[in-house]
């Protein structure tokens, strides 16, 4: 067929390009403004901790990413954080050491699977299956957490959490370890192919030999155990254990993938973008920090953001 | 009779691409006016600029309706200028009643609020006046398809339509819907309202329409009369040659036994006690192409589902797979077995719309494109290409979402997605409908092709011309039971007709 002026065309693709990597070009004008707003912000200093401050924020993301890509949503971000903070910082306490690690991370793909199990084989609305964990392991993190926080100060973990691992903080260095192992997963495994078609189409899906509820139990799982690690990395950080965090990281997360593009009706997303996504957010509070806007404000300015974004990505 | 509608010139183009060029189409105030073409012809286009779905700013060209140019900028505007398109998908909502949807987006009030009982006086009268009946109480889902289409088609009356523009509104249907939905239509005509009818099925052009449109690439090929004009030369016109044959002629042998049903119940999803299909056996060789046939709720999808694992209902029965007894689970399993199953239903679950024709076309193969365990995009590409080429898919490039496809080509998709799998046997359900004419010839070859080389072709269809041109052997079901087997030579439209009515012993 032939084509009408080459013009049309030429703009057509450059409008086309900006939707596509709307996330990016974003990122780039909003660091680039930061650069020349403050000149704190582009120290070596401001950028690792901007990095390490958001890397527990960036985990959640790619966890949620892969939920959001088969047409899910985990509400219970936060309260897997909070729970798997006090276990942690408590685990420790109890003298199991190393194994408390171990522990906390089985518990946070126990959970998972209990959530996948209820929206794969029980066909409850992922919405209403997280939201009802979200009440019950807060819940449960304050039963845990009587009294007084836990302090773990002195112990491995706060030290191994706040040292390094070759040369890179370790919660930066734990992120970038998740983040190539979810893009390695989405783009190069059987397993992710399936959840964007099970996000596209579930019936289809499964008539092309996909195990769908096999798929979702696991991606739940996967999510929990994430979710959860970032638990662990922020009991480290804090060097303690209390019932007090956690509070907005599922929002955070979903933010984080929807400005990276995906769509919470699933089948998209990628694994690039939601990190730059949820950088960005980092960067931005960490310039109004700077700036001295107070925080109040900065909650208005996240908003326009996540609908900017939305608008941006939108088809048409 | 002046022109109900004129369309003057038209040109779009999507993102550079030209859909449609310099079209133009006279419709004559109360006739049934036929708009036929391959698909990629680019009749939904210029019925899409008809009916309002693009604004008038995105095209050239102009909108004559009763002489005076309109300028249409929504499908509500057009609704207003007496030109409502009935979809071929239909845009009920299942929830609500029908007398609800009839009425949807202009409930009429009263002081109190909604106003029940005009909605359903007045809807009964609409149903009523097409002989239909139907409770305009009851939810539009517990209706079949055909009943969906005529309460679209009174609806549509009911918002003041005298241009109705319909989609390929048989391709659901089964033969008897059809012929009340013909009936209906001449109805209308004698009431001075104009159809115009977008069709694949040429049969249909001659017993329904007045006046027939062909569209090729794009273009307005021909307008004319149709009783000056035979199947072969439509044809002719749609493809731009002579297609000598509607079935392609190959002789295919049938070999040793390779599948066979004995005595396979499956239980009634809906009705406590009583049966989907009951007690079926049938035998299914390599290289045979076997028909099953029967009207629509027959059955037939729901054996064959259940067979393969994919039904939501475990049926009851043996399924001896090279003489070994099986039971699949899950598609999964019947996909190992070396059994593909092309859907009826492309859009709801034969592909994911969304995605690019590489996805879906590896998709139930994804274990064929991968490399040390990872997924290989050589691989991908190369399957993808292999069968570009072997099914002439048309397509502007493998990257691109399958939604963009014609209705042709997204079936030759689903196509590929099976044959990507190897199978050794195939079930294609409702292979060729919404198929155009040229599409329908080259998955009948790809067909006769597969059983040449060994393959045993299940074939569930309604259309019977297709059934008795392309089956060596027939199974008819009727409510659940197989009625009949028919060997080639026994072939007719009224034996068939007759097993599937279940009144062959009458």
């Amino acid at each position: 067929m032939e084509k009408i002026g080459g013009g049309k065309t030429d703009h057509f693709k450059a409008g086309k390009f900006i939707k596509n990597n709307f996330v990016i070009i974003a990122f780039i004008i909003i660091f680039i403004f930061s650069c020349f707003a403050t000149p704190v912000f582009l120290t070596v200093g401001n950028i690792t901790s901007v990095l390490i401050t958001n890397s527990i924020s960036a985990i959640c993301a790619l966890g949620m990413l892969m939920i959001i890509i088969t047409g899910g949503i985990d509400l219970s971000v936060g309260s897997y954080v909070c729970i798997c903070v006090c276990l942690t910082a408590g685990f420790i306490q109890n003298g199991m050491g190393p194994a408390a690690i171990v522990a906390v991370g089985a518990l946070g793909v126990l959970f998972g699977c209990i959530t996948g199990v209820l929206v794969a084989y029980a066909k409850v609305a992922p919405f209403i299956v997280t939201l009802a964990m979200t009440s019950i392991l807060k819940g449960l993190a304050y039963m845990y957490q009587v009294g007084e926080n836990r302090r773990i100060d002195g112990t491995f973990w706060p030290e191994f959490i706040q040292g390094s691992v070759l040369f890179i903080p370790t919660p930066i260095f734990i992120m970038i370890v998740v983040f190539l192992i979810v893009l390695f997963v989405l783009n190069k495994t059987k397993y992710g192919r399936g959840l964007y078609a099970i996000g596209g189409n579930q019936e289809t899906a499964r008539l092309a030999g996909i195990n769908v509820k096999g798929y979702l139990v696991a991606v739940y799982a996967i999510g929990g155990f994430l979710f959860g690690m970032a638990g662990m990395i922020l009991a480290g950080r804090l060097s303690m254990g209390t019932a007090t965090v956690g509070d907005g990281y599922e929002l955070d997360a979903i933010a984080s993938v929807v400005i990276g593009g995906a769509a919470l009706s699933g089948g998209t997303g990628s694994a690039v973008k939601t990190l730059i996504g949820a950088f960005l957010m980092g960067i931005l509070m960490n310039v109004m920090n700077l700036l001295g806007i107070a925080s109040y404000p900065q909650m208005v300015f996240k908003g326009i953001i996540i609908v900017a974004a939305v608008l941006a990505n939108r088809n048409d | 009779m002046g022109l109900a509608v004129e369309m003057k010139q038209i040109t779009k183009a999507f993102s550079g691409v030209k859909a449609i060029d310099d079209v133009s189409l006279k419709v004559e105030e109360g006739e049934i006016h036929a708009l036929i073409g391959e698909n990629g012809a680019g009749k939904s286009t210029l019925m899409n600029v008809l009916s309002g779905s693009f604004s008038h700013h995105t095209y050239e060209g102009s909108v004559w309706v009763k002489g005076k140019q309109v300028k249409l900028t929504s499908p509500d505007d057009a609704n207003k200028a007496g030109i409502v398109m009935v979809h071929q998908e239909l845009a009920l909502i299942p929830e609500i009643s029908v007398a609800e949807n009839v009425f949807l987006g202009h409930l009429p009030k009263n002081r109190t609020g909604i106003d029940w009982k005009t909605i359903y006086g007045k809807a009964e009268e609409a149903l009523e006046r097409l002989s239909l009946s139907i409770d305009v109480k009851s939810k539009v889902k517990y209706l079949s398809v055909g009943q969906q289409q005529l309460v679209e088609i009174a609806k549509a009356i009911m918002m003041g339509g005298r241009v109705l523009i319909l989609d390929e509104p048989t391709a659901p249907l089964t033969d008897r819907e059809t012929e009340i939905l013909f009936r209906i239509l001449k109805d209308l005509k004698e009431d001075g309202i104009t159809i115009i009818y977008i069709s694949h099925r040429l049969e249909e052009i001659f017993k329904l329409t007045d006046t027939v449109s062909v569209m090729r690439d794009g273009k307005m090929i021909v307008t004319k009369k149709t009783s000056e004009l035979t199947t072969d030369s439509l044809v002719s016109y749609m493809i731009g040659r002579e297609l000598k044959n509607m079935y392609p002629d190959m002789e295919t042998k049938a070999g040793e036994v390779i599948l066979e049903i004995q005595d396979y119940c499956v239980r009634h999803p809906e009705y406590e006690g009583k049966n989907i299909v009951s007690h079926v056996n049938m035998k299914f060789c390599r290289g045979e192409i076997v028909g099953i046939s029967g009207l629509l709720g027959a059955g037939r999808t729901e054996l064959m589902m259940a067979v393969t694992g994919g039904y939501r209902i475990t049926g009851k029965g043996k399924i001896l797979l090279d003489g070994r007894e099986v039971h699949f689970k899950s598609p999964k399993e019947a996909i190992r077995a070396g059994i593909g199953f092309v859907t009826e239903d492309r859009k709801g679950n034969g592909l994911i719309v969304d995605q690019s024709l590489c996805f879906n076309c590896s998709l139930a193969a994804l274990d064929k494109v991968r490399a040390r365990h990872m997924l290989n995009r050589r691989m991908e590409t190369t399957l993808t290409e292999k069968f570009i080429n072997e099914l002439k898919i048309k397509t502007v490039g493998m990257y691109h979402p399958v939604k963009s496809l014609s209705g042709g080509n997204q079936q030759k998709a689903v196509l590929a997605k099976w044959l990507a799998t190897n199978p050794r046997i195939l079930i294609l359900d409702e292979p060729t409908r919404g198929v155009d004419v040229g599409a329908k010839y080259e998955i009948y070859t790809i067909m006769k092709e597969l059983a040449e080389a060994g393959v045993a072709i299940i074939m569930i269809s309604s259309d019977l011309p297709e059934v008795i041109g392309m089956s060596d052997r027939v199974y008819i079901m009727s409510e659940g039971s197989l009625t009949g087997e028919l060997h080639k030579g026994m072939l007719t439209e009224e034996n068939i007709m007759k097993y599937a009515t279940n009144t062959a012993n009458c």
